[in-house]
């Protein structure tokens, strides 16, 4: 008898657990979901916007007239999209393997709202990778876009966030013959060009980390379009007080991870050498040290920045043959041209009131009796950034020529 | 049958780690930074040594009373009266902590894991699971625990030292923090995650040699401390202080931003060891509370409880209605538990020392 109740019971909770164990709620096909793999962000004026959808509010907020955005999504489309090398992927007669759908909204969440008034399936945000915003928005501010990617635990923190000159859209669209969807080559150009030391890896996550900061601004990508189907990576978006007020030059990103000591070294420097030529070097190492301290109430930084380099071209050499002199000279002349751009790149975020080394973040944690005393908030800081004088001393080292000795 | 088994001393230090790692580990690096800014780590330092203290007080009071444990030498130290409604209030308070982290539990599943499951579902199964293991006798309690410890340490462990690579040590600076915040108060906050393993003052008179209870107690907390203060190095040196603050969950943006090369994420890693570690936390404070219940109630079986407590722990667990009334009870559950955990086997260990003493002026 106790046995036969024993089996009896055992058999209820098995039964009782196994709907349970197969995690019905959660469920989803990834045939039945829209994955969202890239974003683009517009401004857009009230006329060219439309109707209103209706799809979050019955009347207009009024506080956002005049705000609306134009979001443009990529949506992979199951088995279109080319998983590995040897797939075909459904090919080019297909068409794209991605549908891009546009809609317009009074934010990022109004926008997607409507979207999904327009799509079968649940969007899903867990394969975002790259958002595209238009410069007019990083100009008008971040803030809002900001809360909704932070706030939704789909996106990561590895997603890139990047500003383009032109409307965000049209790079949505652009589909060179090396990538198959448009989004992922866009994704890979930056990835790449982390690798390749080319750009600071500033993802989504350590640009809202800045954000927070105050003794730190934020910066992104810039990039625009080249010949149509040319992505062309422009230089760093900088901001201020969460809106972006200028960008660098592309250049300048070897300077901004030269002074922040990023490796690998990426970036080579042209520059005239006298008695020599004109030379390239490319920088294969960057070591920074930064040193700060307040001299008469003011902030002063000295920054010694290592490059180690080599040759890659000598263009109207006039040298039978480099000796050691002669790497001397190469050595010293560009130190101090080097020296000279670091420099300026400084002094151009200083007009711009933008910190986007962080250089108040090392004030905050090694002169915190300043700190304390003089930064109250971000704008503090941003203000005292103007007046900070800088120190910088540049040591470059030649390591190598190449195959060719003259 | 396993009544004849002792506890050794090792399984007593992993009882400790298991129970005391858990419910903190998501949200410590956050109120930790509000408290501190970047002194968030010498803070959390200043919290577990603090817990740790208390706990091993009331470690050598029980190995002061090795034939008993605190439920019934409490009634002789300071009288059946008073000890029942501190022992009671001991109860209380636990199948309290049960319920809040089984709410915290409920909370984070629902957020990042199953979005579309509900959270009663959610919070059902895991007591489910707790009370049926509850069921079981002390030596295999202490069996569950030392069981899964390698799988919340080591995972863990690897988690934190990848993400040691993208520590800025200037996010970690001043040590004490830019402007000065609530100490005391906030270091009481944190004690109070180590009070979760409160439950091994049953566990004393099973083990071979209770004199050791100290030592075990000092080597299980400070290995769960060391872990908790991996963590908060890593994020707030990761995020920054300023960044901490606002993150809900700081550790877990940590593991989702930790990578192993290329796009391979090790947040789902960090969801499954993190799961193991509310388990085993929450089994501890709920073991306490059934089993300090059999013996206060001078009963033979403590299986009664382990279904008995259920619904008032899910109920403890639904009176929250949002996250922020959840964290202010969750503060102030911390709060007073701290002062009952500390200060009771403080006051105990104070009346031994004097009982003893008259002892011998007796003799």
């Amino acid at each position: 008898m106790p046995r036969w109740r024993r089996m009896l019971a055992l058999a209820l909770a098995a039964a009782i657990a196994l709907p349970m164990l197969g995690g019905c709620w959660d469920r989803q096909e990834l045939e039945d979901r829209a994955l969202i793999l890239g974003m683009a962000i517009d401004e857009v004026d009230e006329e060219a916007a439309g109707d209103h959808e209706h799809t979050t509010y019955l009347h207009e907020p009024k506080s956002l007239r005049n705000h609306r955005v134009l979001v443009t999504a990529q949506i992979a489309i199951p088995g279109r999209v080319p998983l590995g090398p040897g797939e075909s992927g459904g090919g080019k007669q297909a068409g794209l393997p991605v549908w891009v759908v546009k809609v317009t909204g009074y934010s990022i969440d109004d926008a997607l709202n409507n979207l999904q008034q327009k799509i079968a399936d649940p969007r899903s945000l867990i394969h975002l990778r790259i958002i595209v915003v238009s410069e007019k928005i990083a100009r008008r501010g971040m803030e809002d876009i900001n809360d909704y990617f932070r706030r939704n635990s789909e996106v990561r923190r590895s997603t890139w966030i990047v500003v383009s000159d032109i409307e965000a859209n049209k790079l949505m669209n652009v589909a060179p013959p090396l990538e198959r969807v448009p989004t992922l080559y866009l994704l890979s150009m930056i990835e790449k060009s982390v690798e390749m030391g080319r750009f600071p890896p500033q993802y989504s996550g350590s640009f809202w980390s800045a954000e927070s900061r105050l003794g730190q601004d934020e910066f992104l990508p810039y990039v625009s379009i080249r010949q149509k189907e040319n992505i062309l990576l422009k230089g760093m978006a900088l901001f201020r007080g969460g809106r972006m007020i200028g960008h660098s030059e592309p250049i300048e990103i070897g300077s901004y991870m030269a002074i922040k000591g990023l490796n690998p070294g990426g970036y080579s420097i042209l520059g005239e050498v006298p008695g020599i030529g004109a030379i390239m070097l490319k920088s294969n190492r960057r070591i920074a040290e930064t040193k700060v301290s307040i001299r008469d109430g003011k902030p002063h930084a000295h920054i010694v920045v290592h490059l180690d380099t080599s040759i890659e071209e000598k263009i109207d050499g006039q040298s039978e043959r480099y000796t050691a002199q002669d790497f001397d000279r190469i050595r010293k002349s560009m130190e101090k041209e080097i020296a000279y751009f670091l420099l300026e790149f400084i002094r151009k975020t200083q007009r711009y009131r933008s910190d986007p080394f962080g250089f108040g973040e090392m004030f905050r944690a090694r002169e915190p009796a300043y700190w304390n005393s003089r930064i109250q908030s971000k704008e503090d800081w941003e203000r005292e950034y103007a007046g900070m004088e800088f120190e910088l001393d540049c040591r470059v080292a030649i390591r190598r020529e190449g195959l060719k000795l003259n | 049958m396993s009544d004849t088994l002792s506890v050794s001393s090792i399984r007593m230090a992993a009882l400790v780690t298991s129970a005391n790692v858990g419910i903190g580990v998501l949200t410590l690096p956050r109120f930790a930074a509000v408290g501190a800014e970047s002194g968030a780590p010498l803070l959390t330092a200043a919290g577990i040594v603090c817990g740790t203290v208390s706990l091993l007080l009331l470690a050598y009071l029980c190995s002061r009373h090795p034939g008993e444990n605190l439920i019934f030498f409490s009634e002789r130290l300071i009288g059946a009266p008073a000890a029942r409604v501190m022992n009671g209030l001991l109860i209380l308070y636990f199948l309290l902590v049960s319920g809040i982290s089984l709410r915290q539990f409920g909370e984070v599943v629902v957020l990042v894991l199953l979005q579309k499951t509900p959270m009663q579902i959610i919070e059902c199964m895991l007591l489910l699971v707790v009370a049926l293991s509850a069921r079981r006798d002390l030596i295999k309690f202490s069996f569950v625990h030392s069981f899964y410890l390698p799988f919340i340490l080591l995972p863990g462990l690897f988690i934190v030292l990848i993400a040691t690579r993208s520590i800025d040590p200037d996010n970690l600076l001043p040590l004490i923090g830019n402007h000065r915040g609530d100490w005391p108060n906030e270091s009481v906050k944190i004690a109070s995650l180590s009070q979760m393993s409160f439950v091994f003052c049953l566990l004393v008179p099973l083990m071979k040699f209770p004199k050791r209870a100290a030592s075990s107690v000092a080597i299980g907390a400070a290995i769960g401390g060391a872990l908790y203060m991996l963590v908060v190095l890593t994020t707030v040196g990761m995020f920054g202080a300023e960044e901490t603050k606002i993150l809900t969950y700081p550790t877990l943006e940590t593991a989702r931003s930790a990578s192993m090369g290329a796009g391979q994420r090790l947040d789902a890693l960090f969801l499954i060891i993190w799961v193991i570690s509310i388990y085993t936390t929450i089994y501890a404070t709920y073991y306490f509370s059934v089993h300090a219940s059999r013996d206060l109630f001078r009963l033979g079986d403590h299986r009664m409880f382990a279904s008995f407590y259920m619904p008032a722990v899910y109920a403890v667990s639904m009176i929250p209605p949002n996250i922020h009334v959840l964290y202010s009870l969750w503060d102030w559950s911390g709060r007073y538990g701290f002062l009952l955990t500390a200060a009771y086997p403080l006051l105990l260990l104070i009346m031994s020392f004097i009982r003893s003493g008259r002892r011998r002026a007796h003799a």
